[in-house]
């Protein structure tokens, strides 16, 4: 595990645009919009773009963690945490962010499906739509982080149509329903921008693949320019929401884009909506194979005598139980609710928390060498 | 379980070289072809052999042999000066002499059971002339394709790569066959560890036979468990030598006339020679025209069976009204209609390429309209899907591969399936598990998707779309040959530091 990794196992620095960009569009592009404008209506935009300012001072943080790392092993976050607090913490911290991630990937994967209930089938069978998934997504893993990247990248492509569609909603625009401009207070745009960071999370996975990124310095500014397309593309969701529904219908709209797609029309399909979530699959699939992926790697660092083939179809077993056991909508809210909480926890405190540990470990091992 | 009893049966191997010159003698004097005389004369006395249905007989009766009987070979050390031949090999080891024997080689001995010989090679191969290619065929272009001998389809490569760097190795595959293999590449441009892996592939190969080149293909083949073929094989030998110029390696069978071309990716298996000779914007034209055929012929039929038996909403309301009309006569489910359609198409496919050429037509005729028609008229199909499965069928053999085409018909299968189980989701999930699967392929180490991942904007020029040639100075960057560019940077971009005279000026 603390050996160089091999440069045939490595990816190219454009892969930090793709695996973060993936991971941070998912299933809260379809629901988000009614969340958000409930505290700041109008001005829900406004609110995008300073939560997405927010994020690109945490991506600075992440990368500045990882960069001062890499002359002491691993630029990732396991090594982090066994240098600076030792083998016990370290453990203890890891299991700690670990956790995040399986219950992300969980909960994803049941909104995935509540989606589906919804919209497409209303009587499909949870566990057996999770164990078919899950064993596509074991084939992928299997072939390691260059397949995983590959998906990724096929995933940005696959989805840029589901992006166009949305260009179809602006004859129907009215863009009045915009003003009046800049009427809330900050108060109501900070709430907006707490509840913004369910979708904005994902970067942050960045941690735990850096250490297979070829070229570091040219990564850093494709990192930086996929979290500026993923500010751009909440920003136009939300204006495009805004502009298209009136509040008091946004707040009876559980999921504003699928019903925005609906009003599509096309000559020889009716009903895109249908087609669109049949395409959210490849939003899907590189966000469970990257997390099942950190997990088992993750698992590897702690016990490495457990080959990650083996703990793979553990962790993919675990998260089909987790995911047949929530049986309503209002238990997948929750979820996302309490994701949504962790999440910001880790990115807003625990982050910059541990970059002072970390400087304050050069700082002390400094002192003690001089 | 069963099985691992057998393999531990140790196997001589027929093709093992006797004990002694006596043994191979007897071994072969059973053979009523060979012949095995002694020729006693004033000067000399010398015992011939060879076999004489491998051997070209008119070219040892009139002009060896006389040169042989005549009075200036005194002792065996003459034969060297006197016979006109240009390779003659003297050996006392009986692997060569064996080897060459089974060849078509004319051995000649100091007496009847003596090892050191002498052996003049004169082969007899029967090939047939160099004809028009069948399977690949070019509308402008060369028509010329392999045959079945090696020695005519090397000449017809080293006639288009007049360069002494343009190497040629020989290998010997096969217990029993003991096939001849010719790896071609153009020292200097081919990737060394390619051509390591390839050769070290080669001569790995524990097998009995090879009989063509598309057995070979799948021996060395990354994943011999893929549908897909990991290599292109052609039949034309400018699509070979073209191969060779981008820096590529070819392998040649003897007994086969097709060649390998490694390592390829998966966009050329949809490019034809055709595309070079039309001007770009066509040829591009051509080749997205190819890539929707085969969307379409792989994903039509179960898009059929997943929108009628699940997906009702997305037909539009004008074509609803014939889907149910032409549906209505129908009395089962469009799964089975449509595995009834697919089994009867591969059906007529299958025996259509097994009639003999004066039967073919007309059955192809008779079975594809009379039975379509009389299908849709007794209600056992719809007349739409008839439409649908019929141009997915022309569509999938839109491929310029054969191997790829069949892997095409082969793919849907799996789709209609899982679109009767899932619909549009199980269309969706099918479609992902291949494409995954494509992500893990590999040809001789190299991504099999390049240049769509890893992505390779310089490759891309010439994969689905093909752009000018003036757009494309460099080789491909998956093959990383040696010397990376097509052509000299400098004179073209001397030409266009000129400047460029303004409107009438």
């Amino acid at each position: 595990m603390n050996d160089k990794i091999k440069p045939a196992h490595q990816v190219g620095p454009v892969s930090a645009f793709f695996i973060p960009q993936t991971m941070q569009i998912g299933i809260g592009y379809l629901s988000f919009q009614h969340v958000i404008t409930k505290y700041s209506q109008q001005d829900a935009w406004l609110a995008a773009l300073i939560s997405g300012a927010i994020i690109l001072g945490i991506l600075w943080v992440v990368l500045r963690l990882l960069e001062n790392e890499r002359q002491f092993g691993m630029p990732d976050l396991f090594s982090i945490h066994s240098r600076i607090f030792g083998r016990r913490i370290g453990t203890f911290l890891n299991l700690f962010t670990v956790t995040h991630i399986l219950l992300f990937t969980i909960m994803f994967l049941r909104s995935y499906v509540e989606i589906v209930h919804v919209w497409v089938f209303p009587q499909m069978s949870t566990f057996l739509f999770s164990l078919i998934f899950c064993s596509i997504v074991w084939y992928i893993v299997s072939g390691g982080i260059r397949t995983i990247t590959g998906v990724c990248l096929l995933s940005f492509i696959y989805l840029m149509p589901l992006s166009i569609l949305t260009l179809f909603i602006v004859p129907h625009a009215q863009f009045a329903n915009l003003q009046p401009f800049f009427d809330h207070s900050p108060v109501t745009l900070l709430k907006s921008c707490y509840k913004l960071t369910h979708e904005y999370l994902g970067f942050e996975l960045l941690l735990y693949v850096y250490p297979f990124i070829s070229h570091p310095r040219e990564a850093r500014k494709w990192a930086f320019r996929s979290v500026l397309t993923t500010i751009y593309f909440y920003t136009t969701a939300l204006i495009l929401a805004i502009v298209y529904f009136s509040q008091g219908e946004m707040q009876n709209t559980i999921w504003p884009t699928v019903t925005y797609w609906k009003s599509v029309r096309f000559p020889l399909v009716e009903h895109i909506d249908i087609i669109a979530i049949v395409l959210l699959l490849w939003s899907l699939v590189p966000n469970i194979c990257l997390c099942s992926w950190i997990i088992a790697r993750a698992v590897k660092f702690t016990v490495p005598k457990i080959k990650m083939k083996y703990s793979l179809i553990v962790i993919l077993a675990l998260i089909i139980s987790g995911t047949t056991m929530i049986h309503s909508g209002l238990q997948v809210k929750k979820i996302n609710d309490v994701y949504a909480t962790y999440g910001a926890l880790i990115i807003y405190i625990y982050l910059p928390i541990l970059l002072f540990c970390q400087w304050i470990k050069k700082k002390c091992g400094r002192g003690a060498a001089s | 379980m069963f099985w691992k009893n057998s393999k531990k049966k140790n196997d001589q191997g027929p093709a093992q070289p006797s004990k002694s010159m006596a043994d191979l003698l007897v071994q072969l004097e059973t053979n009523p072809d060979f012949n095995h005389f002694c020729h006693k004369s004033k000067t000399l006395t010398c015992w011939i052999s060879f076999i004489n249905t491998l051997v070209d007989l008119e070219y040892i009766h009139r002009d060896l042999l006389p040169a042989l009987y005549s009075e200036r070979v005194q002792c065996m050390k003459d034969i060297a000066q006197v016979i006109p031949v240009d390779k003659l090999i003297e050996t006392k080891d009986l692997s060569v002499i064996q080897t060459s024997l089974l060849d078509g080689c004319l051995m000649i001995q100091p007496s009847k059971r003596a090892q050191h010989v002498y052996i003049i090679p004169c082969p007899k191969r029967q090939a047939r002339q160099v004809e028009q290619t069948e399977v690949e065929t070019s509308i402008v272009g060369a028509h010329d394709g392999f045959v079945e001998s090696l020695e005519t389809n090397i000449n017809l490569v080293r006639s288009r790569i007049p360069v002494p760097q343009f190497k040629v190795e020989e290998h010997r595959v096969g217990k029993l066959s003991r096939t001849r293999i010719s790896i071609l590449y153009i020292e200097g441009l081919a990737n060394k560890a390619n051509l390591n892996t390839i050769k070290q592939r080669i001569t790995d190969l524990e097998t009995l036979s090879v009989i063509n080149a598309n057995m070979l293909s799948l021996m060395i083949a990354d994943n011999s468990w893929s549908f897909f073929p990991q290599f292109i094989d052609t039949e034309r030998p400018d699509r070979v030598s073209g191969a060779l110029y981008e820096g590529k390696i070819a392998v040649l069978v003897d007994g086969a006339p097709s060649a390998l071309i490694l390592p390829s990716t998966i966009v050329e298996f949809f490019t034809s020679i055709d595309d070079y000779s039309l001007t770009w914007p066509i040829a591009s034209l051509y080749r997205l025209l190819r890539l929707f055929a085969v969307a379409f012929s792989v994903i039509s039929s179960s898009l059929y069976v997943a929108v009628l038996t699940y997906h009702y909403q997305l037909v539009p309301k004008d074509l609803l009204a014939t889907l149910i009309v032409s549906r209505s006569s129908v009395p089962y489910d469009p799964i089975i209609e449509v595995l009834l359609l697919e089994v009867m198409i591969e059906l007529l496919r299958e025996a259509g390429a097994r009639l003999p050429t004066k039967v073919g037509q007309t059955i192809g005729i008779v079975g594809g309209i009379v039975i379509g028609t009389a299908s849709v008229q007794a209600g056992v199909t719809s007349n739409i899907l008839l439409i649908i499965i019929a141009m997915s069928a022309l569509a999938a053999f839109i491929t310029p591969n054969y191997r790829m085409a069949t892997t095409i018909r082969f793919m849907r299968f799996p789709f209609i399936l899982v679109a009767q189980m899932f619909g549009l989701l199980g269309v969706g999930l099918c479609f992902m598990f291949f494409v995954c699967h494509l992500l893990k392929l590999t040809s001789l180490g190299r991504p099999f998707i390049e240049p769509i991942y890893p992505m390779r904007v310089t490759d891309l020029k010439d994969s689905f779309i093909r752009l000018p040639t003036s757009a494309q100075g460099q080789r491909p960057m998956f093959l990383r040959t040696a010397d990376k560019n097509r052509v000299n940077l400098q004179r073209t971009t001397q030409k266009k530091g000129k400047p460029k005279p303004d409107i009438d000026e």
